[in-house]
């Protein structure tokens, strides 16, 4: 996994997959926050 | 115990597959680019059943008129754009190095993943343009029915068009790939399976959050419509 092209194809799938994870993540916990305002 | 396991054995098995990743033997003729395989196929692959999973809750939609079911399918098409992405990108990247360009607007392969990539970018926005609730459903059930028969053609668009791309590694016939390789894709495979899981629980867990917070009002006529002020006595 030395080679630059693999490793940069590995850290954007990955990278990618882990940002999607965080915006779920947040987005639920707006919500949450959201409605504990409300209440 | 449920809400960890499935993230848990996601991680678990991505981590087997990137040991095997490295593991495997190098390719005889493109040497350690093969690599890229591991995470290219199954991004593929996995976004093929994202949109099928987002067809079947469309059909399910269409006869039973349940909104789980349109949270279904609109949850799986978002993680199918996903991984279409992270298999465009991840095939460009292959390209430079193996074919000497990342990019070939000829190609069938490239060209019918490009278009299904926007087709579903479009089926997602949508949704987001459709603020009454039955009439986005309605609407992006009959996009997710329609949309679902590029899966097939670009599956076979190798076969059908001999163009830049590499023919099918996995046929009727066999797999034309040492053991080890085999291997390492179809864990991988398994991984990027579990992982597609993983998001679907998270995604339809954040679905129902917001249709649960959405006032009355916004239910009905959306989020960027405002509630008209009535004057009394008229």
């Amino acid at each position: 996994m030395t080679n630059s092209w693999v490793l940069a194809a590995y850290l954007i799938t990955y990278g990618l997959i882990g940002l999607y994870v965080l915006s779920l993540r947040s987005r639920a916990k707006r919500l949450a926050r959201e409605r504990r305002d409300q209440e | 115990m449920r809400r960890i396991a499935l993230p848990s054995l996601a991680g678990l098995a991505v981590l087997a597959g990137l040991g095997l990743a490295i593991a495997s033997p190098p390719d005889a003729i493109q040497g350690e680019y093969v690599r890229i395989l591991y995470i290219h196929v199954p991004a593929a692959w996995l976004a093929f059943l994202a949109f099928g999973v987002t067809a079947f809750g469309s059909i399910a939609w269409l006869v039973r008129k349940t909104e789980r079911w349109d949270r279904l399918a609109a949850a799986s098409a978002e993680i199918g754009v996903l991984f279409t992405g992270l298999a465009l990108l991840t095939g460009m990247i292959w390209g430079k190095p193996v074919w000497g360009t990342y990019w070939d607007w000829l190609d069938a392969r490239m060209s019918s993943t490009a278009l299904m990539f926007f087709v579903y970018l479009g089926y997602l926005a949508l949704r987001r343009a459709t603020p009454d609730p039955v009439q986005r459903a309605r609407r992006s059930a009959v996009l997710g029915v329609i949309a679902v028969v590029q899966v097939p053609l670009v599956y076979f668009s190798v076969s059908i068009w001999r163009t830049l791309h590499q023919g099918m590694t996995v046929t009727s016939d066999g797999i034309a790939m040492d053991g080890g390789m085999v291997a390492a894709l179809f864990v991988n495979v398994a991984a990027f399976t579990l992982l597609y899981l993983a998001l679907l629980v998270q995604r339809l867990r954040l679905a129902r959050a917001e249709a649960a917070a959405a006032p009355e009002f916004e239910a009905i006529a959306g989020s960027t419509v405002s509630e008209p002020r009535l004057r009394s006595g008229s």
